[in-house]
């Protein structure tokens, strides 16, 4: 099942364009990254999902229904542009937020001093919004986004502007809701903040699709060219190897294979080496940052050449 | 609920909170009421102020007081000016008046002080001498006399029928209800439009917009709000009611009168309704500029727009009926001050009363909805170029909301 399908989506600004036909699904119960770097399109394809703005062609399908304010009431939507009421308490704030999506009071007010409460707010919820830090006042929103119990999340730029505490709050957060079986889909910029949550992503540049799948598979499949080895042994003398470095946080070596050499071919070679002694082989997954450098820029991950640019896995 | 219902009894307790609005609404008037209590009450002792020059010299060379009818305990009455005058000097008494032998034709008399006379004194002598001026007639047409006609109107069918300080009080109602009005628009000016452009400077638009549309947005806001001017035009018409009520002779004169329900009736209705109208217009331009520095100017015209009747009033006296203040009572912009001076002036026939507030009523929704639109196509149009392509095509699309135009699409992806 499908929480969102987007087909053939195209969006100009005038002479730029900003989305181009750009087609993805979120399964629900899923956690979608939807990554690339500042412009690249993220907010306006959130934008069109949620009728805000309209495509120019191409059709979206969120929670099996074209939009409406009936399926607008099941989102929970964390704009970029954060902002609430500077003169309302935090509590009155939520309050009239969540009635707007349909609450009661009685059920607004309840539940936003439970999520305040969680998000460690709970000492501030009567004051003013105004007299809230910056990113206490980010924490009330996503409270407020998460207020109504929607099954559908939509965060752009959730971590922007939190500290690495709150960031693992809001993480954590995130986290709890997936296991209630809700879908989240965040957009960012910050993609090695993502790298261990999300089941899959979509990767945009210039408003195009340059990748898509499983965060997993996406990694493995730009990872067959760098490994992680530590052993007794000289093997940046092989000829398959390129050039090795000592990774500090891996404590191993980090062996960069030449081009065209796999880690299946090289772990067969190295086995028939007889003066080496291995005490571990592992595949250097690439982060998400590297895997879009060299996707965007043609630079492969660990600063190998490669002319040979990967289409992304559907 | 009706979730423009929330919006306004949201927009109604929050900015009832605010201070500006407590004080606007209930220290203010309270204040005013005050201060002109005061100043009433100080030109009243003034004028009762008959004893503060002491005695009162009177001499009658016209013989027209002779029969003292009513005289007041402080007047003397001296045979010569010269002995007045001597009075005078020696300080025995404050001031004296001559009644000159040819006063019955000149009607001039002259009076000595060394201090100004008071108006009390003055009007105290005046009703002593049109007492004995009338003494010679019996008490009723003394009575009349003294007041010859009140004039009593009413209209041929007798639908209408007022006597004259009915019809002084009828006058007033158009010229209280412009003051009225404009105050609440000037006031809800400020509510509205700034409630407008906070909600864009706070940058919730778009957390808004995904929980309600514009048009219950507006008209949440257009109630609360106007709920709010309600409040604070009851406020300051019960305080100015408390204040002329504590004044023994208006409230005499008020329980005398006859007012007609149906014009007090009416003028609530023309209020709440033109009300509306300008909140609609002040929203409609609060949406559509971005800043209260671009917005107040346009405002302040709208008022000016309100109360054109007024300026022309002299149209609506010549002929209540007339074209042009029969075409201003049907224009939603101007009907509810111009219908006002209409009904006190005569005979409105009943049909272009009700089709006045019909198109009253009609203008607030479809101005609404247009301000929806605008707000609407505003959205549509964020990031882009304006050009009359991405104008139109937002037009169209802001339109049909909150219907969508993307048809649904084929089932299932790619994963």
């Amino acid at each position: 099942m499908n929480s969102l399908v987007v087909n053939n989506v195209y969006k100009n600004f005038g002479a730029t364009q900003a989305v181009a036909d750009l087609s993805f699904s979120v399964t629900a119960g899923e956690i979608f990254a939807l990554l690339g770097p500042n412009g690249a399109g993220k907010t306006t394809m959130i934008r069109m999902v949620l009728d805000i703005l309209r495509p120019d062609e191409g059709t979206i399908q969120v929670l099996d229904s074209t939009i409406n304010q009936a399926v607008k009431d099941r989102i929970g939507y964390l704009p970029e542009e954060r902002g609430l009421y500077k003169n309302l308490t935090v509590l009155d704030c939520l309050s009239y937020l969540g009635q707007l999506k349909g609450m009661t009071m009685s059920d607004a007010r309840r539940r936003a001093a439970v999520l305040l409460q969680r998000v460690e707010l709970g000492d501030v919820m009567t004051k003013k919004v105004n007299q809230l830090s910056r990113g206490m006042q980010q924490k009330a929103q996503f409270a407020a986004t998460i207020l109504h119990d929607p099954e559908l999340i939509i965060i752009d730029e959730p971590f922007s502007g939190l500290d690495p505490v709150n960031t693992l709050l809001i993480k954590e957060m995130l986290l709890e809701m997936k296991q209630q079986g809700k879908t989240i889909i965040m957009s960012t910029h910050m993609m090695h903040q993502v790298e261990a949550m999300a089941d899959r992503l979509l990767m945009v540049n210039k408003g195009q699709k340059v990748l898509y799948g499983p965060v997993a598979n996406i990694r493995q499949q730009y990872a067959d060219h760098a490994l992680y080895i530590s052993g007794e042994g000289n093997w940046s003398a092989l000829p398959f190897v390129e050039r090795v470095t000592f990774d500090e946080t891996e404590h191993a070596d980090l062996v960069v294979l030449r081009q065209g050499m796999s880690s299946d071919e090289a772990f067969r070679l190295l086995a028939q080496q007889p003066n080496l002694h291995l005490n571990r082989f592992e595949v250097a997954l690439p982060s998400l940052d590297d895997i879009f450098i060299e996707v965007v820029e043609g630079k492969r991950p660990f600063n190998h050449k490669s002319a040979n640019g990967k289409a992304g896995v559907s | 609920m009706k979730r423009y219902w929330i919006v306004a009894q949201h927009e109604f307790v929050t900015q009832l909170k605010r201070k500006s609005f407590l004080f606007m609404a209930f220290v203010f008037p309270i204040f005013i009421a005050g201060l002109s209590l005061f100043t009433g009450y100080l030109s009243a002792r003034q004028e009762e102020q008959t004893g503060s020059l002491g005695q009162i010299g009177i001499v009658d060379q016209s013989g027209v007081l002779a029969g003292e009818q009513d005289k007041p305990a402080e007047y003397i009455t001296f045979a010569d000016e010269e002995s007045a005058a001597s009075a005078l000097r020696d300080g025995r008494i404050g001031a004296y008046f001559v009644l000159p032998p040819d006063y019955p034709s000149t009607g001039v008399v002259n009076a000595y002080s060394h201090d100004v006379i008071p108006t009390g004194i003055e009007n105290q002598l005046q009703a002593y001498i049109e007492t004995n001026l009338l003494t010679h007639w019996p008490p009723a047409t003394a009575a009349r006399l003294r007041q010859p006609a009140e004039i009593s109107m009413g209209t041929l069918d007798g639908r209408i029928h007022v006597d004259e300080r009915t019809g002084i009080v009828m006058i007033l109602t158009p010229i209280v209800f412009a003051i009225l009005f404009i105050m609440s628009i000037s006031m809800t000016s400020s509510y509205m439009m700034q409630n407008i452009v906070e909600e864009k400077e706070t940058r919730m638009v778009e957390m808004i917009t995904t929980s309600i549309t514009p048009l219950e947005l507006l008209w949440g806001k257009l109630i609360g709000l106007s709920a709010l001017g309600v409040l604070q035009i009851l406020s300051w018409s019960l305080v100015g009611g408390v204040a002329l009520l504590i004044q023994q002779d208006i409230a005499v004169t008020l329980a005398n009168i006859n007012y007609p329900l149906w014009l007090l009736a009416l003028a609530i209705l023309y209020l709440l309704l033109g009300y509306l109208l300008y909140g609609s217009l002040l929203s409609g331009i609060g949406v559509s500029s971005s800043s209260m520095q671009e917005a107040q100017p346009i405002a302040g015209l709208f008022s000016l727009v309100a109360v054109i009747p007024l300026f022309v009033l002299m149209q609506f006296l010549e002929n209540p009926n007339g074209g042009w203040p029969v075409f201003l009572s049907l224009l939603p912009f101007t009907s509810s001050a111009a219908m006002m001076i209409r009904l006190v002036l005569g005979q409105v026939p009943l049909w272009q009363v009700y089709l006045s507030l019909g198109i009253l009523a009609a203008s607030v929704v479809l101005i609404v909805w247009l301000a929806a639109w605008v707000f609407r196509v505003g959205l549509l149009l964020t990031g882009q170029r304006l050009t009359p392509r991405t104008l139109f095509r937002a037009m169209r699309q802001g339109r049909d909301y909150p219907q969508m135009v993307v048809s649904p699409g084929r089932q299932g992806g790619q994963s």
